[in-house]
């Protein structure tokens, strides 16, 4: 019974959520004006639309409507009005879900006011109120316009011949000497536009605004004479001709104003018009101005380009040439250590290995995660033991010796060929070598089992340090090689291992051998007869002259191959000489 | 012989880079083409979700998304990979002599191969919603270069930090999750309050992100101001990343034998 209680629970849980309750709306009825806000003009009569609509039928509705008596007079198209209050109203009998009545109404004073809907109701055939949602008010902005005129203008101080307010174009004409002229407009505030003149025909606007927002404005035509006996008409012309087309628009606006005046009705358009005209000009003067900006902005912009491309460019060689001092350095680093003209017996050696310690730190608990290492490093806790892999270990290695280096697993070994061939860095001690001479083989260092056996082939042999164009010349060597003619476009993880390591093989050892060769366990790898193979190469290529390091746990092996040997034992070297001596103390110390 | 040295080192960039790009999608029937259709189809998830919200203030919502996602997807995919590029490339490093800088940087560069391929999905989307080259788009590929140092920058600090502390790679994806929020790529700035937008004014990739815009969207070149903050936070990241990868990658052998 207990069990089960939880389940009843998320039972119910999911059943009320499933289940959708059925609610009852009452019906929704919606009663607003045609518009959310209107805007007109004194002494209009317009039109205001009232409607009820809802998603139910109804069959009777009424709205009692309020306005402002003092700025509007109610004109017709309800039921009963005045006063103030405008009753609306009216019974279907089938019912109907949508009902649209126009009211008129004339604007009598500039101000803003509101339609309000005081009151409004809807019933069905049942006799069923429906819920109101009503728009409440709209508001009414009345304007006032009458356009205001200038009692006169004046022109350099002069009143301006045949001025009549209601007159709104005048010509002039003035000598080529005038260079702007001095316009004053007298009665009104106005805006008076640019008075400096161009040669030729130029416009000036005086633009009056009264409260109600309508404008007036008086076009001034100006003809500024040509300068007499000169020729420099050609550079001015292109620019005449822009401002003629500005002249154009304004013009037209002017004209539109001047025909709206006086009629009523046509004030709001008639504003309209005049701004389109004054969006015009701005567009044309935008033009004219717009090609020498953008001329003189694209060049800023270059400049700003030409910095932004210098300095990544800057960086970029600065990346470059440290990368590029690094490696000379290290590698004059390492001539220097060469040539420091010691002698060693009857040749120079080409490896010096001389006193080289190796310590890890391996950390005494294993710190999983930053809290931990945090807390622990804070606290002190973390202690390191430390891992002695090699110490102190020299030897010399001369050239065209061949080296074995024996020792038991995990003896350093694998650590020592690492830190000659720069791999590693010692903790102390150093190594004299020429690191550019030395080719390290190892086998399938990179491969990935994903990919298919060529591109392995260029991903390993970059790896290993071939270029392009070697590979290229090569790679029938290496498949040849690694006998695995018709495999090369497998995938390697459906390889055998054998056949892994014998395309490892045959990659390593395709070039032609460096002056020291390093082999990292590179000769126990395939079959018998594979085997013999690859002894037969490496033997080829140690016979070409080359210094040999060899690391390998088949004493048969280092002992056909080398001359010298090398036994370390636990990081510490144990013994150093012919090869069948130290091979046979190893054996006898392994019983 | 250091021109030979560079020339081996690009090589094996180049080949580490394909395996990236080939490994990518190695076990997908679609291949390479996801790299194309991924920012496509995250696309058309968030202009299906986000398009009608934000339509008053971003026009092109789908290229807008694009823009920010395509620049976030290189950025991301370029450190998110560069941290684990030393760790994952353990064997290589201590076989051959290669620089150690290699390994970071194919990674990065193969982000950049992928932001190629989702370019593709963008310039057709483009090309689509009738979004006309200008000039400007020459500003284009430097922002990419500068938030690829950027990246660099990031990508060589991460993967030192990953080599010594594997939990830097968590604590990276959260981080992450909140750039990315930070980086306006799905929303319009101006609808945060004032000091949220200075917030966001002061995120790198940010400043990028609105840099492609202008030169993509907007035919605008950056301001200068914009070049100063991009040029800044590109080199200078690349720097001191690559001062602290120089001062501490022999210290990673040792720690990770």
């Amino acid at each position: 019974m207990k069990r089960r209680f939880p389940a009843a629970v998320i039972l119910l849980a999911v059943i009320v959520l499933l289940i959708d309750p059925p609610v009852v709306w009452a019906a929704e009825a919606n009663a607003h004006f045609g518009s959310i806000s209107y805007t007109h003009s004194t002494g209009e009569v317009f039109n205001l639309g009232v409607y009820m609509d809802s998603a139910e039928a109804f069959t009777e509705y009424s709205i009692i409507l309020s306005y402002d008596p003092a700025r509007v007079e109610y004109v017709s198209g309800a039921i009963s009005g005045g006063e103030g209050t405008v009753v609306l109203g009216g019974v279907f009998e089938g019912g109907t879900d949508f009902v649209k009545t126009m009211l008129q109404f004339r604007a009598l004073v500039a101000g803003d006011t509101s339609f309000v809907i005081a009151e409004a109701t809807a019933v069905d055939a049942e006799g069923n109120a429906f819920d109101i949602v009503s728009q409440g008010a709209a508001p009414l902005s009345i304007r006032d316009n009458t356009p205001v005129y200038l009692d006169g203008i004046n022109i350099g101080g002069q009143p301006l011949e045949g001025f009549d307010p209601e007159t709104f174009t005048y010509e002039l004409q003035v000598p080529y000497e005038t260079e702007a002229l001095e316009v004053e407009a007298l009665g009104y505030e106005a805006e008076i536009s640019e008075t400096a003149l161009e040669v030729g025909e130029n416009t000036i606007d005086i633009r009056l605004t009264s409260p109600g927002g309508t404008q007036t404005i008086y076009d001034l035509h100006v003809t500024r004479e040509e300068k007499i006996a000169e020729t420099e008409e050609t550079a001015s012309e292109g620019l005449t001709g822009e401002a003629e087309g500005l002249t154009g628009g304004v013009e037209g606006a002017g004209a539109e104003s001047q025909t709206g005046e006086g009629q009523t009705t046509d004030a709001a358009q008639a504003e309209g018009e005049a701004q389109t005209g004054e969006i015009l000009a701005a567009e044309t003067e935008y033009e004219a101005l717009g090609m020498r900006s953008l001329l003189t902005g694209m060049l800023k912009q270059r400049d700003v380009y030409i910095t932004v491309i210098f300095i990544v460019l800057a960086a970029v060689g600065i990346a470059v040439f440290q990368t590029y001092r690094e490696y000379s350095e290290e590698s004059a680093g390492n001539k220097e250590e060469i040539g420091r003209g010691e002698t060693f017996g009857w040749k120079d050696p080409i490896i010096a290995v001389e006193d080289v310690c190796m310590d890890f730190k391996v950390a005494m608990q294993s710190v999983s995660g930053v809290k931990e290492w945090m807390i622990k490093k804070l606290g002190g806790k973390i202690s390191y033991r430390t891992l002695h892999a090699l110490s102190h270990i020299s030897f010399f290695v001369y050239p065209g010796e061949v080296i074995g280096i024996i020792g038991t697993n995990g003896s350093g070994k694998s650590t020592l060929l690492k830190i000659i061939s720069g791999a590693l860095t010692p903790t102390s001690g150093f190594v004299k070598v020429d690191r550019s001479k030395i080719q390290l083989l190892t086998l399938g260092t990179g491969f990935d089992m994903e990919l298919t056996a060529r591109e392995n082939v260029y991903l390993n042999g970059s790896v290993i340090g071939y270029s392009r164009e070697f590979i290229d010349e090569h790679y029938n060597d290496i498949v040849e090689f690694a006998e695995l003619e018709g495999f090369m476009e497998e995938k390697v993880k459906n390889f055998s291992s054998g056949m892994v390591s014998r395309l490892g093989f045959a990659i390593a050892t395709a070039g032609d051998a460096a002056e020291i060769l390093i082999l990292d366990e590179v000769l126990s790898v395939g079959d018998e007869f594979f085997r013999k193979k690859s002894l037969a190469r490496i033997k080829e290529m140690i016979h070409g002259g080359s210094t040999v390091l060899m690391v390998s746990h088949g004493m048969g092996t280092i002992m056909e191959n080398c001359n010298r040997a090398v036994w370390i034992e636990k990081g510490k070297l144990m013994m150093m000489g012919d090869v069948k001596r130290v091979c046979e103390a190893y054996q006898r110390m392994k019983g | 012989m250091n021109v030979e040295n560079i020339k081996r080192y690009l090589f094996v960039m180049k080949e580490l880079v394909g395996r990236e790009v080939k490994r990518k999608y190695v076990r997908s029937y679609l291949g390479i083409l996801w790299s194309v259709l991924n920012p496509l189809l995250s696309m058309v998830v968030m202009s299906l979700i986000f398009s009608t919200i934000f339509k008053r203030s971003i026009e092109n919502f789908p290229i807008y998304y694009l823009t920010g996602t395509i620049l976030w997807n290189m950025f991301t995919g370029a450190t998110d990979s560069a941290m684990t590029a030393l760790v994952d490339n353990k064997n290589l490093m201590t076989r051959t002599k290669l620089p150690k800088q290699i390994f970071p940087l194919s990674r990065i560069l193969t982000s950049l191969v992928n932001f190629g391929f989702s370019l593709i999905a963008y310039v057709a989307i483009a090309a689509f919603f009738m979004i006309t080259p200008s000039i400007h788009l020459v500003a284009f590929p430097a922002i990419v270069l500068l938030l690829l140092l950027f990246s660099t920058g990031i990508g060589y600090l991460l993967a030192i930090a990953y080599s010594f502390m594997p939990d830097v790679k968590y604590l990276y994806t959260i981080l992450l999750q909140l750039w990315m929020y930070l980086c306006a790529i799905f929303y319009p700035v101006n609808l945060l309050s004032p000091q949220m937008q200075l917030v966001i004014g002061m995120n790198p990739i940010y400043i990028y992100i609105a840099a492609a815009r202008d030169c993509v969207m907007y035919h605008a070149w950056p301001q200068t101001v914009q070049w100063i903050k991009m040029l800044g936070w590109g080199i200078g990241m690349f720097v001191f990343g690559s001062l602290v990868f120089r001062a501490n990658k022999d210290k990673i052998l040792i720690q990770n034998m």
